[in-house]
């Protein structure tokens, strides 16, 4: 999936608006029963928790199933997709870093972190990573627990036990 | 007049020198993300926002202050010498600025752009001084349902003032308001929406939902289409910094043109920086004697906007430290951080912290001054910086950034809000949607919702409430109005033609 189909036609229903609507009414049908059931509406005067967020739910269902019916914007840009394993790494980096950081340390936590990120580039080469991850963990070291004194262990349960 | 009391205070305060020094980080950063495109300024403030926590509350304001109006003065560097623009306001610039820096004329498109800011930024700091003490004094006599009006009309504004589908937008901000709902209820006590996890108790955390959605998918979007980047600096050395007397007189006009637009269009909800530069760029062009002239070099597109955008930035805190309602997603951020520091935003915050709310309107000042100076004299240092590679420049933001989010709550389950929203703010490119509402509706959410369920409780009940009160009904009149006005094709031709320029 590169490209969109065809140029869109001028008041032709758009392909990627459906999906847009089929999206957005799905997720506010699902939070709005999910709120429904699990929280109290109350009344005008008083409202109960769920007043409000079953009252967005419906509103959000209703403007998201309206974009469904409206052509695409002439603005529209063609689709394009950055590549699997540049997504995979740069939207897996917060996750081995939250993994790492409690047990391993804010040191190794980082260092891979950006080790590992720097390849979601085509550009990146093994020699540069390396550097760049090892000259990045000393500023972070250097910024983050000299000079900021955030109470971030530098060296994790694993290492330290 | 007690102005000049409390611009002694606020001197007071931002003359420390502790502050002084997060006054020139703040400019100097913020210079730096206005130079390197890719990261711009409301990145760069949900990335060092947690790292700001630990500092007072004045330091912390100061600095990020100068992040957003510093990476004005820093975008137009880019813009004027390579064509690009280093920051999303200083698009316009580009198209006149490369022109006259092909001409050999990027010296005085350069001193003429931060010149202009700086008058600019001189002129909104006057403004918000002399503005907020009135504004507060009137914010306060509101009642609950005049600020769940007055907080529709942002809303509606920001959507009828930015780009892109209306609808769309819309849809942007309920599903923030949606996700502002996340974590316990302040009446009752009870856990909403949190899938039963204890980690979402205090909703979703803004920083990590910030980040999310501006650096991770801001990066993807940078990796799509990779190249080897070819950045075409076209003068390394910039020579001819003084502009001469003719350019001068040429760009009075504009620079105090827009200087005036940027400090109205700033303090509009959904306003601020960017508005404010294509707004000026167009009406620079109807006004022009030579209107043939722009997009071939003109300087008065360069000193119009570059003005315009820098008062923008700066008149768009004036809701923020007033009201406490931002008017755009980078004021959202700024009341975040500040009700991490533990200070209430709102009409009371003059009262009750004059030195920040002072400090940081005359550090806009400082700020200004320094940033003439970091600017011109040193632009070679800052041509140098887009050498960088951005392939070394996104391994280091995504780092950063995860440091950020951890150091908040030292909870790791914040970098899974953070992942999940950078793929969330991706597919939200990918559909045509804008994050700028989202995030607008997510730090809103809590208030709006506060302010309703205050209203309706005192009005036991009845919706008439909202039209019995003169203020309320007039904000949501006007509301509705803006709303039927864009959806209506005649004006939202004209809206499309103040944004044509951008493609």
């Amino acid at each position: 999936m590169t490209t969109e189909m065809g140029r869109p036609r001028p008041r032709s229903l758009s392909r990627r608006n459906i999906t847009f609507a089929a999206i957005f009414v799905s997720f506010a049908v699902a939070t709005g029963i999910y709120a429904y059931r699990t929280l109290k509406i109350g009344t005008a005067a008083e409202m109960g928790s769920g007043f409000f967020p079953v009252m967005l739910s419906i509103l959000l269902a209703l403007l998201a199933l309206a974009v469904a019916f409206t052509p695409l914007s002439s603005g529209g840009q063609p689709l394009r997709f950055a590549s699997i394993k540049s997504s995979i790494l740069v939207m897996g980096a917060p996750l081995v870093f939250g993994l790492t950081i409690q047990s391993l340390g804010l040191v190794i936590a980082v260092a891979v972190t950006i080790f590992l990120s720097s390849f979601a580039s085509r550009f990146a080469t093994l020699r540069q990573s390396l550097l760049l991850s090892a000259g990045f963990t000393i500023f972070c070291v250097a910024v983050f627990h000299f000079l900021l004194n955030l109470p971030i262990p530098l060296w994790g349960d694993l290492i330290i036990g | 007049m007690d102005i000049f009391a409390n611009l002694a205070v606020g001197f007071g305060a931002v003359l420390e020198p502790s502050n002084l020094l997060f006054c020139f980080i703040g400019c100097l950063l913020g210079t730096a993300v206005g130079v390197l495109p890719g990261i711009g300024p409301l990145g760069t403030i949900a990335i060092l926002l947690p790292v700001t926590f630990g500092f007072p509350p004045e330091a912390s304001m100061i600095m990020l202050a100068g992040i957003y109006y510093g990476a004005q003065y820093g975008g137009s560097t880019t813009a004027i010498l390579i064509n690009l623009p280093g920051e999303a306001t200083s698009a316009v610039t580009a198209i006149d600025g490369y022109q006259m820096a092909r001409q050999g004329r990027a010296g005085v498109a350069l001193a003429i752009a931060a010149l202009g800011s700086f008058f600019a930024g001189c002129f909104a700091t006057l403004v918000i001084a002399l503005f907020a003490v009135p504004l507060t004094t009137l914010a306060l006599q509101f009642g609950p349902s005049d600020y769940f009006a007055l907080m529709v009309l942002g809303v509606v504004a920001s959507i009828a003032l930015a780009h892109g589908s209306v609808l769309k937008g819309l849809v942007m901000i309920v599903l923030g308001l949606l996700l502002g709902c996340v974590g316990t209820d302040v009446y009752t006590g009870s856990m909403r929406l949190t899938l039963g996890t204890l980690d979402l108790a205090d909703g979703i955390p803004i920083i990590a939902f910030g980040s999310g959605v501006y650096a991770i998918a801001e990066i993807l979007r940078g990796l799509e289409d990779e190249r080897e980047q070819e950045r075409d600096v076209l003068t390394t050395r910039v020579t001819g910094l003084m502009p001469s007397w003719a350019d001068i007189r040429e760009s009075a006009g504009p620079i105090l043109r827009g200087t005036g637009l940027g400090s109205i269009l700033g303090i509009l909800p959904g306003g601020g920086a960017m508005l404010s530069s294509f707004t000026s760029y167009a009406l620079e062009k109807k006004l022009s004697r030579h209107p043939e002239r722009f997009g071939h070099g003109a300087l008065a597109g360069v000193a119009g906007p570059e003005s315009a955008n820098n008062a923008g930035a700066q008149s768009s805190f004036i809701p923020m430290l007033t009201l406490g309602i931002p008017s755009n997603p980078i004021m959202a951020l700024m009341i975040g951080a500040l009700m991490l520091q533990g200070v209430a935003p709102g009409p009371n915050l003059v009262n009750e912290r004059p030195v920040l709310f002072w400090g940081v309107i005359v550090s806009m000042w400082i700020g200004n001054l320094m940033l003439v100076i970091l600017n011109l004299p040193l632009v070679g240092l800052w041509v140098k910086l887009l050498s960088v590679r951005n392939h070394f420049l996104f391994p280091a933001i995504i780092g950063f950034s995860a440091i950020g989010v951890y150091s908040v709550g030292n909870n790791p389950f914040d970098l899974v809000v953070m992942a999940v929203f950078g793929v969330v703010g991706y597919g939200l490119t990918k559909l045509d949607c804008e994050p700028a509402p989202l995030l607008l509706g997510f730090v809103l959410g809590p208030m709006l919702e506060e302010y309703l369920r205050r209203a309706m409780l005192l009005a036991n009940g009845n919706p008439l409430t909202f039209f019995q009160r003169p203020i309320t009904a007039g904000l949501l009149i006007v509301a509705a109005v803006t709303l039927f006005a864009v959806l209506f094709p005649a004006i939202r031709n004209s809206r499309r033609v103040v944004f044509a320029e951008e493609d």
